[in-house]
């Protein structure tokens, strides 16, 4: 290698430390930023209020099968209404070629914004630790003349399902924010997705009588492939118990959503110029979306 | 000139000034969950909020330093954009009706009513986010609402409490709308410094 080339070489590098520090930087500011906005602030107060109020009649605990994803769709909707309005700020204010005079890509804002999702994912993770910590504790409660049968831990790996929700919600937005900047899609956004995934799930509680919801009735198995899964809507012989808890296939459907996250971030990236290392990261992600979403299946 | 006359010479710029795309658009969306889900209680109120969340950005006016000088009021300006873009909602609302076959539909009528009240009230006062953002929150709190001031309930005391809604809206979007150089309302019940010692100033000099 040549002394020029080698100087190329460390500069590259240079550079590439100096963009890291830059998205880190940008990720701290917008995180903390995310955790103050409106839209996420009345998104964890709905979230909350799902919980406190959907205890179950007996255990007068949190449903497990609220936390293992539905009861964080209002905060997930919170964060995909506050990236979106993060990601389109610089076009709303008037300062787009203002940031594009500075020296940092414009694709490090939308990198940034990726790594601002572990804000609200860590809130996230927090609210359901905090709501299954009973869950966890009490072994055996007594009512009455009634014992309640002893419940133990319940899997981690279930409970990692709401974060994930947030965290494909909150890339989303990010997408959206990339290619649709009209203001009223980032609110119209949860509605239709709590309409079109809760269906999907079975936890909207709409008619029969819409032919998307007859198609899903027909296919089951389809309610596997939703954000959120209410497990109640499967027969038993469907479903593992572990600890006394219904569950699908532990992990398997948080890895699902990863997936389908790592997919829309890569389509959020592509927005700045095709590379070789977004379309490897496209790639892993459909795998792991597909992989995942096919063996969760019952 | 007269209002009407201004109103008039307005209107060809209308739809190039006003957010008006989200309106059919929303209401497009409206008919897709309503086509997902069949005709029912529950969808043409969530079609209803859909639609409401694209009329919230219609006051939105890129020019509004521009023409914040101009001598016709803040609210007149905002009638006459209210008067291009409320027809817009009332054409897509009644196309989405006609397109569910709907049979009750004053009572959802009722809802996107307040709902557009609502929006239009907060937008006035401060901007689209904040009407989208309140919207969906007023939405979302009004299921937890006790049974006793439930607004989603079919009878005749939740129709008066939505009647109620409406009339605080419109009130709320009147408010929202005054001229910006007239006095504040808390300037009345609390003089500023100034205004007290013009007052005193006066108080001793004579009558004319």
């Amino acid at each position: 290698m040549s002394a020029v080339a080698e100087r190329q070489a460390g500069a590259t590098g240079r550079a590439r430390d100096r963009g890291s520090a830059t998205v880190w930087s940008l990720a701290q500011v917008e995180g903390w930023r995310l955790l103050r906005s409106a839209a996420f602030l009345i998104g964890l107060v709905f979230s909350v209020a799902l919980i406190v109020m959907s205890r179950e009649l007996v255990w007068g605990f949190t449903s497990y099968e609220l936390l293992t994803g539905i009861a964080l769709v209002p905060l997930a909707s919170g964060t995909l209404i506050g990236v979106y309005l993060a990601g389109t700020r610089p076009a709303r204010h008037g300062t787009t070629e203002l940031y594009a005079a500075t020296p940092t890509r414009a694709e490090v804002s939308t990198w940034a914004g990726l790594v601002s999702l572990a804000w609200p994912v860590a809130v996230a993770g927090a609210v359901v630790a905090v709501a299954a910590l009973p869950l966890a504790v009490v072994r055996d409660l007594e009512f009455g003349d009634t014992t309640l049968p002893p419940r133990g831990v319940p899997n981690v790996l279930e409970l990692a399902q709401g974060p994930a929700i947030v965290l494909v919600y909150g890339t989303l937005g990010l997408l959206l924010a990339r290619f649709v900047p009209v203001l009223a899609v980032a609110f119209i956004a949860p509605i239709m997705l709590l309409w079109l995934l809760g269906g999907l799930s079975g936890s909207t509680g709409a008619g029969p009588n819409g032919s998307y919801d007859v198609y899903v009735h027909a296919v089951p198995r389809l309610r596997w492939l939703g954000p959120w899964v209410d497990y109640r809507l499967f027969p038993t012989e469907e479903l593992g118990f572990v600890n006394g808890f219904a569950t699908g296939r532990a992990g398997l459907h948080a890895l699902y959503l990863v997936g389908i996250a790592s997919v829309l971030a890569t389509v959020a990236l592509l927005g700045h110029g095709r590379r070789r290392s977004l379309g490897i990261g496209a790639a892993a992600g459909v795998a792991l979306a597909v992989g995942a979403g096919l063996l969760q299946l019952p | 000139m007269t209002r009407l006359r201004q109103a008039a010479l307005l209107l060809p710029a209308l739809p190039r000034a006003t957010r008006w795309v989200p309106i059919p658009l929303s209401a497009l969306v409206g008919v897709g969950l309503l086509e997902l889900w069949g005709p029912g209680t529950l969808g043409f109120r969530f079609a209803a909020l859909v639609i409401c969340l694209g009329t919230a950005f219609v006051l939105e006016d890129d020019a509004v330093a521009t023409v914040a000088g101009v001598p016709s009021p803040l609210l007149f300006r905002r009638t006459v954009r209210l008067g291009f873009a409320l027809p817009l909602v009332a054409v897509s609302w009644a196309a989405l009706l006609w397109y569910s076959n709907a049979v009750e539909h004053s009572r959802p009528t009722l809802e996107l009513l307040a709902m557009v009240a609502v929006t239009l009230a907060v937008a006035a006062s401060f901007d689209g986010v904040a009407a989208a953002s309140a919207l969906l929150a007023l939405f979302g709190a009004a299921w937890l609402l006790p049974e006793s001031l439930s607004l989603f309930d079919d009878g005749a005391a939740a129709g008066r409490r939505w009647w109620l809604v409406v009339a605080l809206g419109v009130a709320g979007f009147l408010y929202g709308s005054r001229d910006p150089g007239r006095r504040r309302l808390s300037a009345w019940i609390r003089p500023s410094p100034q205004r007290s010692a013009s007052t005193k100033e006066g108080a001793g000099q004579p009558s004319r």
